[in-house]
């Protein structure tokens, strides 16, 4: 018999081995767990700055839903009431300088653009590219516009409140473009599929470093009403490269039955 | 008192500790989740057996065992097989099922036509291994899946595929030699043998443990 065969010498051999294979399982386990462990904090970091991000979201919402209505009272104030005002005086005092039915009617038209710009009218009956087209015509004596609206029939199925977000947020971003970007040249395309939507803006201007944290108040408001139509926006910008903005949905439920 | 008749003593830990486990589960059976009902069945099935065991072993005429050990192989083999299949894994794939399939056939196979089990000297339990290593094979694809991110962590599941998987890979190595074990005198094995009770009675404790903590949980949570 060979010594290895000896059952004592067998024995010790195999505890040894027996040894090593529960110190080998062991430390899998305890290393496993602690590689899980990991896991778990990660996902919950994650989870944590995706709720922080989800709040921060909402209160910039609840500040530009203030900030809107600030806008709204002071056009009442200092547009309508103003003019509304000076018509009772002369009215009262009999002034032949002003005419009352030309107050009026400047009156009426003020209150109509703030009408409009609360809720377009006619919104069921317009399509999104037309939506898009009246708001910029009036903008076309300050910049060289592009539109390119694009041809698919099926985007006047959208749903009033999908159209009236999309149109939010192409003003929001010319909104921008105006107060910020000192551009020249604006370029706005659409294409609609059956399933999705895409949209464009390019501005010319002197852009901005995305870089830096801070995000505006607008870009903020884009981005939460993207995250309600379940879609994705996204923005390129470079110092003195201009701006450009992409948003898109995927939703076959933005549109609604003929 | 002899060291035989010591060791005997000692190793009725492994029943005593299954009766508690059994008692703790059937008082909170009807809270218990389905995969934890899974466990007090095995438990149930871990103590019959070695009931079985001592009285084939010890008091019958037979004064042998070991043919009871891939049966017992059969049905561990069958008992995580529902529970990673059904519970652990979430997986319904034919593949797994295939494998689970293939494995309790070479059992029966080797139930069914080897003579070897009733001859000590002769004695190999391959239907034994062939369940423990299913088992270790369960156990590594639940950590792999984890790591993928195919099933969600699981705190409870990772404690009990964690004693699953160091009990049936002490359980593997011991059945791998167990020809050995049986035939060589005893003050040689008697290392293994207590190992092999220690650890039994660690995962027994373990999953007494998960099964008392699942019934407070559900309790709490009613």
């Amino acid at each position: 018999m060979a010594e290895w065969q000896d059952p004592e010498n067998y024995a010790i051999g195999l505890s040894v081995v027996l040894l090593i294979v529960i110190f080998l399982v062991t430390s899998i386990v305890v290393l496993t767990r602690i590689y899980l462990k990991r896991m778990i904090q990660e996902q919950e970091r994650l989870s944590k700055a995706k709720i922080e991000h989800q709040q921060s979201l909402m209160w910039n919402s609840l500040l530009v839903q203030e900030k809107e209505r600030e806008r709204i009272a002071s056009d009442l104030h200092d547009e309508l009431i103003s003019r509304l005002t000076v018509l009772m005086y002369a009215i009262q005092t009999s002034n032949s300088h002003v005419e009352p039915v030309e107050v009026l009617q400047d009156s009426i038209k003020i209150a109509r653009e703030i009408t409009h710009d609360l809720c377009p009218p006619l919104l069921q009956q317009t399509s999104l590219p037309e939506l898009i087209e009246n708001f910029i015509s009036p903008l076309s004596e300050v910049f060289a516009i592009d539109y390119f609206p694009g041809t698919n029939p099926c985007c006047s199925e959208l749903k009033n409140e999908i159209k009236l977000q999309l149109l939010r947020m192409v003003q929001e971003i010319i909104n921008n473009i105006l107060k910020h970007s000192k551009a020249s040249k604006i370029v706005i395309r659409l294409r609609f599929t059956k399933e999705s939507i895409a949209m464009v803006i390019h501005d010319n201007g002197i852009g901005f470093d995305t870089s830096q944290k801070a995000q505006g108040l607008g870009l903020k408001n884009i981005e939460l009403r993207s995250q309600l139509l379940g879609g994705k926006c996204r923005f390129k910008s470079n110092p003195n490269q201009g701006t450009t903005f992409q948003i898109y949905l995927k939703n076959c439920s933005v549109t609604q039955p003929v | 008192m002899n060291q035989g008749q010591l060791w005997d003593i000692i190793s009725f830990a492994s029943p005593v500790v299954l009766l508690v486990g059994i008692i703790v589960g059937l008082l909170n059976f009807s809270r218990l989740n389905a995969s934890y009902r899974i466990i007090v069945v095995y438990l149930t099935i871990c103590f019959v057996t070695d009931l079985l065991y001592r009285y084939l072993g010890i008091y019958s005429h037979l004064k042998y065992n070991l043919f009871l050990i891939p049966i017992f192989g059969f049905l561990e083999l069958v008992v995580f097989s529902i529970l990673y299949y059904r519970h652990i894994l979430q997986n319904k794939s034919n593949s797994l099922m295939l494998f689970i399939g293939t494995m309790l056939l070479l059992i029966l196979s080797e139930i069914a036509f080897a003579t070897k089990l009733f001859h000590r000297e002769t004695f190999h339990s391959y239907g034994k291994v062939i369940a423990d290593a299913s088992v270790v094979f369960f156990c590594l694809l639940y950590y792999w899946k984890v790591f993928k991110g195919q099933i969600p962590i699981n705190s409870e599941y990772t404690l009990l595929n964690a004693a699953i998987f160091v009990y049936y890979s002490v359980n593997l190595f011991i059945f791998l030699s167990v020809n050995f074990l049986v035939n060589a005198k005893l003050n040689f094995v008697v290392f293994f043998w207590v190992v092999n009770l220690i650890s039994m009675v660690l995962f027994y404790l373990i999953l007494i443990y998960l099964i008392w903590q699942n019934g407070r949980i559900r309790r709490i949570m009613r």
